[in-house]
């Protein structure tokens, strides 16, 4: 399995514009999810909790990034960028996964506690969100070892 | 949030494929799988289902 593992050179090769929007963007559905749940309630404001508003901006910088990359390689790069945003999505994909394990966690468990209720969905969005990774992996390789067997064969 | 979260691994899935399957560009595969998101998210609403108290 390949470690996953924190590389803080990749923070230098986004320009600070970029953070800033996913800044105003992350602050203005969580100000939008606000007004929401204390208009119509906590259930509804609760659907805005995972608007995609974030992916929406992240995979359109990706796609712009790689582009961009690929362009003063003196390349198109339009098939790179797709690419990279596509596996943003997946990654977000699974991030989904683990966030609906941190919602039903964290509602069986607040009545009791609050903060164990916190601390408990933390785990438990943590637990299966690498759980989806690692199975997603895994998948893939004998997916990929299948497609690989008739080729060797013949 | 559940709904939410549901909804949104929908949208992730949706987009993936638009980009490598449709070829369409992040921004208009990110807007278009918007409606996933919005058919996903309001169903149980939209149906009367409680969704949380």
């Amino acid at each position: 399995m390949i470690p996953v593992r924190l590389c803080l050179s990749a923070l230098k090769q986004t320009c600070w514009h970029e953070y800033a929007l996913r800044f105003v963007l992350g602050g203005a559905a969580t100000v939008l999810t606000g007004m929401i749940g204390a208009r119509f309630g906590a259930s509804v404001g609760g659907l805005f909790l995972a608007l995609p508003a974030l992916l929406c901006a992240s995979a359109t910088l990706i796609d712009r990034h790689e582009r961009l990359a690929k362009r003063r390689a003196g390349l198109k790069g339009n098939r790179r960028g797709r690419l990279a945003a596509a596996l943003d999505a997946v990654g977000a994909g699974l991030g989904s996964i683990g966030l609906i394990a941190f919602a039903a966690t964290f509602s069986t468990i607040v009545a009791g506690s609050s903060s164990a209720a916190f601390f408990a969905a933390v785990m438990a969005w943590a637990l299966v969100s690498v759980a989806a990774w690692w199975l997603r992996r895994k998948l893939r390789i004998v997916r990929l070892h299948r497609r690989k067997m008739p080729a060797a064969a013949t | 949030m559940m709904y939410g979260a549901a909804a949104l691994a929908c949208y992730s899935f949706v987009l993936c494929q638009l980009l490598v399957r449709c070829h369409l560009s992040a921004v208009y595969a990110s807007i278009l799988a918007l409606a996933v998101w919005l058919a996903v998210a309001f169903y149980p609403l939209v149906i009367g289902l409680e969704v949380g108290k």
